[in-house]
């Protein structure tokens, strides 16, 4: 592969291939463009800088994303100001009126109860059923068997459930 | 059945959560372009300022720094300390060897016997309480992993590669320490075994060494 060998129009190329992936699975998990951007650009020369020690046992994409995976986490615990969505619980219930109105406020409460998430539960989460990664892929970026990935993400929609409890109680009712 | 449209109406929703504008992707492929660049020429003036002297000389100032740093991890029941044996898995004193390898060589050393020490601790008992000691005990390993990461010592492909399977886990393990939850320590449990971390560790640990990082 001519990438191994440093070529900077095959660098180009692979970098042309993913990094809107890249860059959405760091927008999305920090919600932050200048974050986003700076993860991004770590995960590609941070990848450029060890594309000699890639074995090639596994896509160079899934290589890729493990890089990313490994910058977002550890870029996200140093960053002591990600915004964060603060809901006034009593307000929003008592602003809901019924399943047609509560769209708005579901997707606050949402956002809020995705911020709130282990870092674990929504990496797979966002992965999954945001950005539509399969288990495998996302098995092979975080170093994990897809089982757990499987089980992981069952437990953050079972967290994000409880959390909006109520709306779900209006839905039903 | 309710439950099933309330779940695609949070599905639905989900897909906007933090939705991403467009890629800049030029604006951060100069940038990226613009930091490998600086971050060559100063590997380039490196290379020229340090004889292999200087080399040596950092080489010892860093066995100090990460023996004071990691010295920190204390572990119960192993007070004797012996004085750790380099040997050929990480480099026995070779004939030819620069002082500066020697000094690496003993360093990581020590590294990975306090690493393997720590994991199979952490094995035995993942859930050690409030025993701040042994949670920075983690932080510090973490620090000194990085410190190896980025001197000559991680030049060597193997031993780079053990070093960032090490950096890893010990950033799950740090995290586990703050969130305590069960999905953190499946996380560090799975990314252990599926790295065969301990035993890789043992073997690149010379026989002798490895009581022999105590007291550093």
């Amino acid at each position: 592969m001519r990438i191994l060998e440093g070529d900077p129009v095959a660098e180009r190329q692979m970098y042309d291939a993913q990094v809107d992936r890249i860059y959405r699975l760091a927008y999305r998990m920090t919600g932050d463009d200048d974050l986003a951007q700076e993860f991004t650009q770590e995960t590609f020369i941070r990848a450029f800088e060890k594309l000699k020690q890639f074995r090639g046992e596994a896509a160079l994409s899934t290589w890729l994303h493990s890089i990313a995976t490994s910058v977002i986490y550890n870029g996200m615990r140093k960053v002591t100001k990600l915004q964060k969505r603060h809901v006034d619980l009593q307000e929003t219930t008592a602003t809901s009126s019924g399943p047609d109105a509560v769209e708005p406020d579901l997707r606050e409460r949402l956002a809020a109860a995705i911020d709130d998430l282990p870092h674990g539960y929504k990496t797979v989460f966002v992965m999954h059923d945001i950005e539509g990664y399969k288990h495998e892929e996302i098995a092979a970026a975080l170093g994990v068997r897809a089982g757990t990935s499987k089980a992981q993400l069952s437990r953050a929609r079972a967290k994000l459930r409880e959390a909006l409890g109520d709306f779900a109680e209006e839905w039903a009712s | 059945m309710m439950d099933d449209r309330f779940d695609d109406v949070m599905m639905e929703a989900a897909q906007e959560y933090n939705t991403p504008p467009e890629t800049p992707r030029d604006l951060m492929w100069a940038r990226i372009d613009a930091i490998r660049q600086e971050r060559a020429a100063r590997r380039r003036q490196l290379r020229v300022l340090y004889s292999p002297w200087t080399r040596w000389g950092i080489g010892l100032a860093a066995a100090l720094a990460i023996g004071v740093g990691i010295g920190r991890v204390s572990f119960e029941g192993s007070p004797e300390t012996q004085p750790p044996v380099a040997s050929t898995e990480l480099g026995t004193p070779t004939e030819g060897a620069t002082g500066a390898q020697l000094a690496f060589q003993l360093v990581a050393t020590q590294h990975l016997s306090r690493a393997e020490t720590f994991l199979t601790s952490f094995r035995t008992d993942p859930q050690t309480g409030e025993d701040e000691e042994f949670w920075s005990g983690a932080g510090d390993l973490l620090s000194s992993t990085r410190l190896l990461l980025d001197s000559p010592a991680a030049e060597e492909p193997v031993f780079r590669e053990l070093l960032e399977d090490l950096e890893l886990v010990l950033v799950q393990i740090v995290r586990f320490s703050y969130e305590r939850g069960d999905t953190e320590l499946e996380l560090v449990t799975e990314g252990m075994e599926r790295r065969s971390l301990l035993p890789r560790l043992r073997t690149a640990i010379p026989a002798g060494s490895a009581v022999g990082v105590e007291g550093a």
